[in-house]
């Protein structure tokens, strides 16, 4: 089984070893296997369904990356970089859906009530990500447990072993990180 | 905001948080006392952190998942509409969703096509619509798809239809362009269905690459004749505004306005003539890879084909021949006067353009012989070989022919659980492998080994290192093996060792997952240009000299470059694994034309390695179905392409090498066994319980279920001292049950669909567990003995049951207000009600039935089971709560190090307190015994070994 995730253990090492470019390049490659589990658990369960991000990740990482050629390090990394192609599925999918719903798309659809509960929800994590890059220029650790706790679906334990910080710490900054992310979602803060 | 000022306001933000809020106001006078702004800022984020950011805490997962929702199938698998039950989804369009159905009464497959609601509220609409499907029904004719009833079922309405295997022509153009002949034989094929229809008076009306199916076969089916007046409030499609511009601000035409005629645009009564404008343009489209109508909006592309000529062609666009080029341009005239009058009148031109285009290529081919008379005796040779071929062909095909690993003989190689990655040399007696040295060591070295098959004797070639090893192979020579390794702190490299002894050397090849082709003259592999997100096709020399890129795909659809491509013995073509629209699909390609076809319609949870069998009639495959996670050899027939499992097996087959013979080949047995232990408990009063780690037995080794779903493991004790567990021995997710000493193993569910969960009740007479095997995921209950198995619930997701102490009631989660709450109903049937109106997840109720502790986003939280403020939260969101059995503290997994243990959390408030300290594995579920003498633990790990397998003739 490891040949078929080589490349990705590759690029993960080379990642950790300071080469950010890697991770640009890992985020194509992820991508499409990430969306394709997405879809299939959507299709298994109910779309009401919480989720088990975690659990969805781990399958991904069981499948891209062979447990016996990696460390826990690289692990670490994966998740992170999991964390933002998540970041990436779901704000292309609400970003899509808002533009479906302006008129961009080929039909317009009477608005009903569950139609702008939805494009509620859209619009808040598109307005998330945008207060995200907001963020990271000012704190980029905060912005980073941000991603691996909402997007990645890691629990603190899980993301101090991340970023080798300790569980109350993670606790710690995500109170405040929402704070700040709330802040600047109502518009009373600007990025420049 | 500079990052200094960011810095300042969180400072003094994250200093008020941690006073109480009544002491805030004065810290605030004081530290912001000259700085007004800096006040109304820091009140502000003090706001936000009261009020909190509340989607937030919610998995982005559950947020987006109502957007995702969309892209689920209105009728889930199983589902029955009349005599017909749902496979799968095939497709969806503007009509509605096309569903593989199974036909009970007469057995077969068919396509289920089913009208959207809305579309057929209008009693005229549907009475036309009505009307030309039945006419349409009539036709009969080999390139029209055969409607097999048209119905109504609890007020939906269907078509079932013939089911074809194959691809659409929308589908066939994505991957690559059609030669000319192809495109011919093709428009003869779809212009020969419209002459019959026409004949039969019935206009198809929306002639497009999304109707027409290519079959594997090569033949061509039309879909949908007349189904487009459906959509119609009457024959005009668009409304035309005042100033005689198209309205099309309501957009509803785009997709289908390229294909359209210029009377059709107008709105006015089409007749056959529009059909033959529209396979014009699809004509065009399949020749040229371009529309001829330029446009990039709606409005544009109506005006070109109202007032213009299809604009000039490119020069790189020419159809050629130029015969071709003027069928082409008369079916397109914009005058349907001087457009082929009738279908058949196309039909007419394109079949002998046809002729002309295969004499051609016979008349050249006997010029050449009567100039070459050897060339002429040779060719005579050839023909009677292939008669011969022929013959031989048919004897085979009359006695059947014979399956390969039909029978098959499997040799244990390894048993160690810690090797993988194996390579068989060409004469089939040799495999090597990577081996590790244990599974629990946190830092385990690899090595090389080689072993013969059906011998004892293990031969490392290359010595433990703390490196990484990727793909594992001979060369062709079988007297060398090639491996790749990334040594710590530096770059991936290829290396080569002899059999024989002998130092390693370094390879040029910077490629991995290479296959060599028969002849061992060539490479192929896929080369990866990720920062373009490009994976192309690439054969060389097998000294890697003269790269040949053969074909590229761009993400998201891409090649997987792990896969080798496997070659055909032949050496013209090779097998790639490729995804494309989120489906794993086995192709073919053609190296001399780089043309693309799928092997197999079938589409694949994962491949991950293929091998062409030496006789070229079929390949061999380690791959998953969409269905079924379970990863095992298969056997793809060619060219037709049927797909037949060789080996089920409940453990997962990742690798594949064949022999040069095609007789043998090695690969892995992976699986995850998990083991159920007991662990002794000392408790005293008032103390943290001891967990007797040394102590601890191993009663029993299990597969529990698959990798996604351990959360959907539980385990509970009997009164009996007999343990309740979930284990996929039998292929699916069953409930079993044994004695603690891990004798008499019962299984208690046989259903063939997942079940779960289980929970004993407290008289120790019956359990509910999880299944979705009415097709969504529900409670049931069954006696203790497995018998009287009912369903309890019915909504369209309830999960997670516990069971109320007095035995009356059980708790469980549904997500029926549009978020996961938790529910109570009484085991006897009635009323649900619920119980948690905010987020709440996989409650347990306290012993004594007073309290219910449940997770809420990050945090756990106790509440009266009765209703009232909550008396104790905790944060963190770790898995598997349950209570101690005294019932004065929580109990839950905490992962560190990504290895998980047993926490307790004592009510009063205390610290939480680890009980375990495992170092590997960790525990995936557990249960406390009643007496809180006991602690069952599961314990699940991975493990590879090797096998070989050979043909038994």
């Amino acid at each position: 089984m490891p040949a078929v995730t080589e490349e990705i253990t590759q690029l993960l090492a080379t990642w950790s070893e300071g080469d950010p470019q890697a991770l640009e390049r890992l985020v194509p490659l992820v991508y499409p296997e990430l969306r394709r589990m997405a879809r299939r658990q959507m299709a298994r369960e109910d779309p009401n369904h919480t989720l088990q991000t975690s659990a969805l990740i781990n399958e991904a990482y069981l499948k891209l990356i062979d447990r016996q050629q990696t460390d826990w390090q690289d692990r670490a990394h994966f998740y992170a970089v999991a964390a933002q192609v998540m970041r990436h599925i779901l704000i292309d999918h609400a970003r899509r859906h808002l533009y479906d719903k302006r008129g961009g798309g080929a039909q317009h659809v009477p608005l009903e009530e569950a139609d702008i509960k939805e494009d509620g929800r859209a619009a808040e994590l598109v307005a998330l990500d945008e207060a995200l890059n907001a963020l990271v220029k000012l704190d980029p650790r905060r912005s980073r447990i941000v991603e691996l706790k909402f997007f990645a679906g890691l629990n603190a334990e899980e993301i101090g072993e991340v970023m080798n910080i300790s569980p109350s710490t993670v606790q710690r900054e995500w109170r405040a990180a929402k704070a700040w992310l709330r802040h600047t979602v109502s518009g009373q803060i600007t990025s420049d | 905001m500079t990052p200094e000022r960011y810095q300042r306001i969180d400072q003094i933000f994250q200093a008020a948080l941690d006073l109480d809020p009544e002491r805030r106001p004065a810290f605030l006078d004081e530290v912001c006392s000259d700085d007004g702004t800096l006040r109304s800022e820091v009140e502000s984020l003090l706001t936000a952190d009261r009020s909190g950011l509340s989607y937030i805490d919610e998995p982005a997962f559950d947020m987006a998942a109502r957007l995702l929702g969309s892209e689920v199938p209105e009728l889930a698998p199983g589902t029955r509409i009349d005599r017909y039950e749902i496979i799968s989804l095939l497709g969806r369009g503007g009509m509605g969703e096309v569903y593989l159905a199974h036909d009970e009464k007469l057995d077969r497959k068919i396509a289920l096509k089913l009208l959207p609601s809305d579309f057929t509220t209008n009693p005229d609409r549907l009475h036309r619509f009505q009307q030309e499907a039945r006419a349409a029904s009539a036709l009969n004719h080999p390139n029209i798809i055969t409607i097999h009833e048209i119905g109504e079922f609890q007020n939906r309405h269907f078509i079932a239809t013939e089911f074809i295997e194959g691809e659409t022509l929308r589908q066939r153009l994505k991957q690559s362009r059609l030669g000319t002949s192809d495109a011919l034989g093709m428009a003869i094929q779809i212009c020969s269905a419209l002459s019959a229809a026409h004949h039969a008076g019935i206009i198809h009306r929306d002639i497009k690459p999304e109707n027409i199916m290519l079959r594997h076969d090569g033949y061509v089916k039309v879909l949908d004749f007349g189904l487009a007046k459906l959509t119609d409030d009457g024959d005009v499609r668009i409304d035309t505004g005042s100033d005689g511009n198209a309205d099309l601000s309501s957009g509803l035409v785009v997709g289908t306005v390229k294909y359209m005629s210029p009377e059709q645009a107008r709105g006015e009564q089409v007749d056959s003539r529009s059909d033959v404008f529209s396979l014009g343009v699809v004509l065009y489209e399949v020749l040229t890879s371009q529309a001829p109508f330029a446009g990039q909006t709606a409005s544009e592309v109506i005006s070109s084909l109202r007032n213009g000529e299809p604009l000039p062609l490119k020069p790189s666009a020419l159809i050629k021949p130029a015969e071709l080029q003027r069928i082409v341009n008369k079916a397109l005239h914009k005058e349907r006067e001087l457009r082929y009058q009738t279908a058949a009148e196309l039909l007419r031109d394109l079949k002998e353009l046809d002729q002309q285009f295969k004499s051609t290529g016979i008349t050249r081919l006997l010029a050449q012989m009567k100039q070459h008379k050897l060339a002429a005796s040779l060719a005579l040779v050839f023909v009677l070989f292939v008669l011969t071929g022929i013959s031989f062909a048919l004897i085979r095909t009359f006695r059947g022919r014979r399956v390969p690993f039909q029978n098959f003989a499997m040799t244990r190689l390894t048993n160690y659980g810690d090797a993988w990655n194996p390579a068989i040399s060409p004469d089939g007696k040799w495999v090597v492998y990577v081996r590790g040295e244990g599974l629990d060591r946190p830092s385990p070295k690899h090595s090389v080994c080689l072993r013969r098959i059906g011998d004892t004797t293990e031969t490392e070639i290359v010595a433990p290192t703390e490196g990484q090893f990727g793909a594992v192979g001979f060369l062709p020579d079988g007297k060398s093996v090639y491996y790749r390794l990334r040594l710590p702190n530096q770059p991936v490299a290829t290396y080569t060792v002899p059999l024989s002894g002998g130092p390693a050397t370094k390879l040029p090849l910077t490629t991995h997952g290479m296959s060599y082709s028969a002849d061992g003259q060539h490479i192929a592999y896929i080369d990866n240009n990720l920062p373009e997100g490009k994976t192309s096709l690439i054969v060389a020399n097998a000294d890697g000299t003269n790269e040949r890129k053969i074909v590229t795909r761009q993400v998201p659809s891409h090649f997987w470059s792990g896969v080798a491509p496997a070659w055909a013995p032949d050496g013209k073509k090779v097998a790639c694994v490729a995804q494309s629209e989120g489906f794993t699909r086995l192709i073919e390609i053609d190296l001399q034309a780089g043309s693309e076809r799928p092997i197999t319609s079938q589409n694949w949870f994962d491949i991950r390695a293929a091998a062409w069998l030496p006789d070229g009639n079929g390949s061999l495959i380690a791959a998953a179905e969409e269905r079924s996670p379970m990863m095992q050899i298969w056997h793809i027939s060619y060219p037709n392409g049927e797909a037949r499992r060789i080996t089920s097996s409940t453990m997962n087959s990742f690798a594949l090498s064949l022999s040069a013979d095609g007789t043998t080949f090695a690969t892995d047995t992976t699986s995850a066994p998990t083991s159920l232990w007991i662990l002794p408990v000392t408790s005293q009063s008032g103390s943290v319980p001891f967990v007797d780690m040394t102590n601890g037995k191993q009663i029993a080794i299990t597969n529990f279920i698959g990798f996604t779903n351990f959360r959907y493991l539980r385990l509970s004790w009997t009164p009996e001292a007999r343990i309740l567990f979930v284990s996929q021995e039998s292929g699916n997710a069953d409930i079993w049950s044994m004695k603690s000493d891990g004798s008499d193993p019962r299984q208690l569910t046989t259903d063939p669909h997942s079940d779960t969960w289980p929970v004993l009740s407290p008289d120790g007479r019956s359990i509910v567990f999880m299944s979705d095997r009415a097709s969504t995921e529900n409670i049931w209950r069954m006696d203790i003995d497995g018998g009287n198995q009912t369903r309890l619930t019915s909504e369209r997701s309830d999960r997670y049951p516990v069971f109320t102490p007095d035995g009356k009631f059980i708790l469980y989660n549904s997500s029926t207000s549009g978020k996961e709450t938790i529910w109570k109903m009484p085991v006897a049937g009635g009323q649900r009600t619920q119980v948690i109106s905010d987020l709440s997840l996989r409650g347990v109720v306290s012993p004594d039935g007073k309290l219910l502790a449940y997770y809420n986003a990050d945090k756990i939280v106790v509440v009266p089971i009765d209703g009232g403020p909550p008396i104790k939260t905790f944060d963190g969101d770790n898995t598997k709560l349950a209570w101690s059995p005294d019932g004065r503290a929580l109990t839950y997994l905490v992962n560190r190090d990504f290895v998980p243990n047993l926490w307790m959390q004592p009510l009063d408030g205390g610290d939480a307190k680890q009980l375990t300290n495992f170092t590997s594995q960790g525990i995936s579920s557990y249960a406390w015994s009643d007496d809180a003498k006991q602690l069952v633990v599961a314990r699940t790990t991975f493990k590879s070994d090797i096998v070989s397998i050979s043909d038994a003739r």
